[in-house]
């Protein structure tokens, strides 16, 4: 350290770093009581109608006459970390996953067992599907493949599922099976819910009609996916906006939820294109003598190219079902704009489909059907999600896409390279949206950072600014790994440094790092977009 | 009575209460206050009103009004939405309407004309009637451009699983205002009445009553994508015609004598035999991107009583993929002719241009001579995954001689539209075109002009 570097830090701290305390000297939050006993809710009704009218034209219209603006993540901490919650589990952001917890995720007794029983059809969804009871008394959600589409929805369900789950999701035990037709009984008693939502029978002709549309291997055998039933009593979806009116605990607006809005970023990743309510399910659970909701994501089989394919859309993860911009730019280019699905190829498996890195931009991803936490992520939601997309490692994704039982191991290998592509791409894009530095620690002499996109490899050389307002007052290389250290204050005074990275000429937005130094040094809070 | 509470009573008494409280309190913490979802930021000074939200203020308030106002314009829909939704409406009314197998229906119909108004009527269908997409169906409609019209209708292209092509139509319609804007392409603007019709291009109406049947038999070679189908069709028509019954334009015997329009003032029945030709070589994946469409006929209209004629037709529709089955240019040109003595050519025989399949941007049967022709150029762009662009120009002639057409000033409508389709077929066309005024066509396929001409309502 140079004393010509600690001299200007000093100054800065001096002239205008500290300044009224915005944070508590308080440790960060890492768990909220969001589990407190309440009352049984009701269920919640999910109606697609007026859901996909909701989305694509009244709220639509409602959101743009609100003038809404930018706004911070409700339920961050200090640190501009999310809290374990009964929505979040802090898992690979904050602690070393092994691949095989990754792979195992949720698995709470592996796959169906024999024998099958049909207790019941499926209710909801664009797949047919059935209800089966095993061998030990578990119930599963059985659905399959396309016969156009072997083992695509199969494998991308459980290969989503466990990337979900070590994120941090609540997400069922999800599993990839086979059996053979005549291994199916049917329980005396199996209803289904038709579409004029009659309860009738769920019978042999049922089955074979489930079976008739559903991919088949060379031996004959069904390959399916099973999602086991959660525990606890559903309770429907989770809104994709506003709070629960009968669960007291819901107390952050979902669409303000860090852990929501971040999602997006991570569904850009993996293409999870068909993120809506129906995908989603409040469980009324009993733990410890309480009583609340937990909060799920399933069905996950439409990622990647699942939806593309089942659906046709070619523009999947591209555009909107009904993209008022795109659609309407498409109309008065008069086919003059190629746009860039449009230059996807299909790959040679297809249990793949046209998922691929090619043409792939994380800013410019959209999901299929407009998901109100995806549309006010702010670029500190992305950030705290791409870091914890970035910490899926090769062995990590090998594994889990093991857990997706592609018969062609080249299909799983282009698989584990495209979910690395286009990780690095996340990565790339949303780091570089804000001012990257992170692993901040001060200690009685040193105040440390690490420019993450340097430490990555997305960019070679970082520099760090101190600013005053908008002024620079120090700046300093950060070093080949991306850490820089520079001496701290030497008191224990409420201390704020204003920093950002400079790229050259492209200096990015600025953070804040509220701390205090001297003999008990300790960070109380960081605000990733300061204005 | 003994003085149990004494000052040191009291004292080792409280002493004692406290020490048990302590003692509780130390083995039985009060129990920490919830950390809430919303409060994990750990602040001790919120950050303020901010800037944005400052600047937003007062158009805010503004929109409030509008906003406002659409949710209430909004509620009963939203509210209609969530009806169908839970009570699954649309399922139990296609209950109602169609069988279990979703093959048939009675369905109402409705259509509505910017000139006539609503169209009502109901049909009822089977689209499967002997296991191999054999289609019938009977069909009624009244209001709008139809005082009465009923037709019964089948076709099968593949008969009982073989390769025979049957199709029948009967029909009756009753026609209140048809219009009769001349014969020929005079531009001449006389006083109206007592006008021959090839004198003048005025805008009239007239009522039709017809009896058609159809009978076509045929035989199919090939499969979807390289089909081709050769058939013989017999068409016996009685058409009695009078003084429009609807419509704000002039009857037709106000401005035209009708006595020099051929069949007008007497009933005119003709039965026409031709021989049918259809080559269809179009790509069959998804939307129509290449290929090629192809329909003749020929035929005579033999003299029964007065009227006898030739009548022949011809369509070529080509598609060529510019880009990726995307972007597709269409060329169509179609010419159709009668041949035969003007005074055995019933006019409402002659072959008409104008409306949505046949020269786009004028009104319906507005141009009727012995022969015509329209060329089009039609290009096709994506959109969205079920809706495609398309821009075209259409020009056509219609003149007594095909010789004719080299030396004649072609009719040009050009316009655009969107063409929305399903995963698998083309569901309608909406175009707006501009010829000699701006019109609006709502159809199912602007590039057939023969392959449901009689056939269809």
């Amino acid at each position: 350290m140079t004393s010509k570097l600690r001299a200007l830090v000093v100054a800065c701290c001096a002239f205008g770093c500290a300044s009224g305390p915005r944070f508590r000297d308080a440790p960060p939050i890492w768990h909220v009581d969001d589990d407190q006993n309440i009352p049984e809710p009701h269920e919640r009704e999910y109606d697609p109608k007026e859901y996909f009218a909701n989305i694509f034209v009244i709220k639509r219209i409602d959101r743009g006459l609100q003038l809404r603006d930018r706004e911070l993540a409700h339920n961050i901490n200090s640190l501009e970390e999310v809290p374990d919650s009964t929505w979040f589990q802090n898992r690979l952001g904050v602690r070393t996953v092994s691949p095989q917890e990754a792979a195992k995720a949720a698995n709470t007794g592996g796959p169906p067992r024999r024998p099958f029983s049909i207790i019941g059809g499926k209710v909801g969804g664009g797949n047919p599907g059935f209800l089966l009871k095993d061998g030990t008394g578990r119930k599963f959600l059985v659905k399959f493949d396309t016969e156009h589409n072997p083992e695509l929805q199969t494998s991308v369900g459980v290969i989503v599922n466990r990337i979900f789950w070590t994120a941090g999701y609540n997400v069922p035990s999800d599993h990839v099976f086979s059996f053979r037709k005549e291994e199916l009984r049917i329980a005396p008693g199996a209803t289904y819910t038709n579409e004029r939502l009659d309860k009738v029978p769920f019978d042999q002709k049922e089955v074979d009609s489930v079976l008739f549309t559903a991919a088949r291997s060379k031996d004959g055998s069904y390959r399916a996916f099973a999602s086991q039933l959660l525990e606890g009593k559903p309770k429907g979806g989770f809104s994709p906006d506003g709070k629960r009116g009968d669960d007291p605990n819901d107390r952050v607006r979902h669409e303000h939820r860090r852990e929501l809005r971040g999602l997006r970023v991570i569904s850009a990743w993996i293409n999870h294109s068909d993120m809506k309510e129906d995908n989603t399910l409040d469980m009324y659970v009993e733990q410890n003598g309480r009583q609340f909701l937990r909060h799920y994501f399933l069905d996950f089989g439409e990622a990647m190219d699942g939806h593309g394919a089942e659906k046709g859309r070619r523009e999947d993860g591209y555009e909107n079902f009904i993209d008022w911009e795109m659609q309407f730019r498409a109309t008065f280019a008069f086919g003059l704009w190629t746009r860039p699905w449009e230059k996807l190829k299909a790959t040679r498996w297809p249990s793949i489909g046209s998922f691929t890195s090619q043409h792939f931009d994380p800013l410019e991803w959209r999901e299929a059907y407009p998901y109100w936490p995806f549309v006010e992520m702010e670029d500190a939601d992305a950030y705290w999600a791409a870091k914890i997309v970035m910490r899926f490692d090769r062995p990590m994704l090998e594994a889990i896409v093991a857990e997706g039982k592609l018969s062609d191991p080249a299909a799983a290998r282009y698989l584990v390279d495209t979910l690395v592509a286009r990780r690095d791409a996340v990565g790339r894009a949303y780091f570089e949206r804000v001012s990257p530095l992170d692993e901040f620690a001060v200690t009685t002499d040193q105040f440390c950072t690490t420019d993450v996109s340097v430490r990555y490899g997305f960019v070679s050389s970082s520099v760090v600014e101190w600013l005053r307002g908008s002024t620079v007052t120090a700046s300093r290389a950060v070093n080949a790994d991306g850490r820089i250290c520079v001496p701290a204050p030497q008191n224990d005074d409420y201390t704020i440094y204003r920093l950002r990275v400079r790229r050259g000429l492209d200096a990015h937005p600025p953070l804040e790092i509220h701390f205090k130094a001297g003999k008990d040094p300790r960070i109380l809070g960081i605000v990733r977009s300061a204005r | 009575m003994p003085k149990l509470l004494t000052p040191a009573v009291a004292s080792a008494a409280l002493a004692l209460f406290c020490a048990a409280r302590s003692a509780t309190a130390e083995t039985k913490p009060a129990k920490p206050a919830p950390v809430l979802a919303d409060q994990a930021r750990n602040y001790e000074k919120p950050p303020g009103t901010e800037p944005e939200d400052v600047a937003l203020a007062v158009p805010r308030v503004i929109l409030a009004v509008p906003r406002y106002t659409l949710k209430l314009v909004f509620y009963p829909i939203r509210e209609g939405i969530e009806f169908l939704d839970r009570h699954a409406v649309v399922e139990e009314v296609e209950d109602v309407l169609y069988n279990d197998e979703r093959t048939a229906a009675i369905l109402p119909t409705f259509s509505i004309d910017s000139y006539f108004g609503p169209t009502f009527g109901v049909k009822a269908f089977h689209r499967d009637l002997g296991g191999h997409d054999e289609y019938g169906s009977a069909e009624a409609r009244f209001g709008g451009l139809y005082k009465l019209a009923t037709q019964l209708h089948f076709r099968a292209d593949h008969f009982g699983g073989s390769r025979l092509w049957l199709e029948s139509v009967a029909r009756f319609e009753s026609e209140p205002g048809l219009l009769f804007q001349g014969i020929g392409h005079s531009d001449a603007s006389p006083a109206a009445g007592g006008l021959a019709p090839r004198d003048a291009s005025i805008a009239t109406r007239y009522s039709e009553q017809r009896w058609l049947n159809l009978a076509r038999a045929g035989y199919s070679f090939g499969r979807p994508g390289s089909l081709l189908q050769l058939g013989a069709t017999a068409i016996y028509n009685v058409r009695d015609f009078g003084a429009k019954q609807r419509g704000s334009e002039p009857s037709i015997e106000q401005v035209y004598d009708t006595s020099q329009l051929v069949g007008f003032d007497e009933r005119v029945p003709t039965l026409e035999t031709d021989l049918n030709i259809i080559a269809d070589f179009r790509d069959v994946k998804g939307a129509t991107s290449s290929g090629a469409y192809i329909e003749l006929f020929g035929g005579r209209v033999p003299h029964l009583g007065q009227y006898g004629f030739w009548h022949h037709g011809a369509e070529v529709t080509g598609y060529i993929d510019l880009y990726k089955q995307t972007r597709v240019l269409v060329l169509r040109a179609f010419v159709e002719g009668v041949e035969g003595k003007d005074a055995e050519i019933p006019f409402a025989e002659l072959p008409r241009l104008g409306g949505p399949t046949r020269l786009r941007g004028y009104r319906l049967d507005q141009f009727r001579d012995e022969k015509a022709a329209v060329g089009t150029v039609e290009y096709h762009y994506p959109i969205h995954q079920y809706v495609a662009g398309s821009l075209y120009v259409d020009a056509g002639r219609v003149e007594k001689s095909y010789a004719d057409f080299f030396d004649s000033r072609w009719k040009v409508g050009g316009g655009g539209g969107f063409i929305v389709r399903s995963r698998d077929s083309q569901l309608f066309t909406l175009d707006t075109a501009y010829g000699d005024g701006v019109r609006f066509y709502l159809t199912t396929d602007p590039l057939r002009a023969f392959s449901k001409k009689d056939t269809e309502l």
